[in-house]
């Protein structure tokens, strides 16, 4: 699993966060099908906006992009049984993806960058700004810092990020879990 | 003289998770406001 953000669905050609144009905010994550399917995203996806709001600002608006043929099907089936369940319809914009800019680094991995305990762990194992940022464990790690995620999970997996023991400790603390808890909790 | 532009060598062997997960299959990509 590898993540990014950047920007898509707009005609302007590079856009940067202050030339955004008529681009879209935008995240993508590779994923193993044979560990998350492509419909489970899309579950996600629903449940974490309201997909009948009114979208009022292009930067801001809620999207799912197609890839390929297979993105599309499920896509489309998915909202007409959202549709049915919700008996209204579904703003949320489908649309192919054409072309996906990547957002400048400062963006990528923001709740990571803002501890300066771990950014110093990232900074010695990816001192390139586009490893980092395709990074695994800094994808797994800023997820956790941002409160997504299982206390049980990161302790099973939180020795195969590469920290330091004070990185470890760090990451722990900031996701409310005793330095010294076993994945049993 | 030209700045240096080389990425500088990581002093940090890089994470086992991020070995065990580099054939990514699919990509999917979402805009949530």
């Amino acid at each position: 699993m590898r993540t990014r953000v950047g920007y898509a669905g707009g005609t302007t050609a590079d856009p940067t966060y202050s030339r955004i144009g008529d681009h879209t905010e935008t995240f993508q994550v590779d994923f193993d099908p044979a560990v998350l399917t492509f419909d489970e995203l899309l579950d996600l996806f629903w449940a974490e906006h309201s997909p009948t709001d009114r979208q009022w600002s292009t930067q801001y608006a809620h999207i799912v992009f197609w890839g390929e043929d297979a993105q599309r099907d499920s896509i489309a089936a998915s909202v007409r049984r959202l549709s049915d369940e919700l008996g209204q319809t579904v703003t949320t914009q489908a649309r192919a993806l054409d072309h996906f800019y990547v957002a400048e680094d400062y963006h990528q991995k923001y709740y990571l960058r803002s501890d300066r305990t771990l950014m110093r762990d990232f900074a010695a194992m990816y001192p390139g700004a586009a490893d980092f940022r395709e990074s695994t464990a800094a994808a797994r790690v800023n997820g956790y810092l941002d409160g997504a995620g299982y206390a049980a999970a990161l302790l099973a997996e939180v020795d195969s990020y590469g920290l330091s023991a004070e990185g470890r400790d760090a990451l722990l603390r900031r996701a409310g879990i005793p330095p010294n808890a076993s994945c049993g909790i | 003289m030209l700045f240096d532009t080389r990425t500088p060598e990581a002093t940090r062997p890089r994470p086992p998770i991020d070995s065990a997960s580099h054939d990514r299959i699919e990509t999917a990509t979402f805009a949530v406001g």
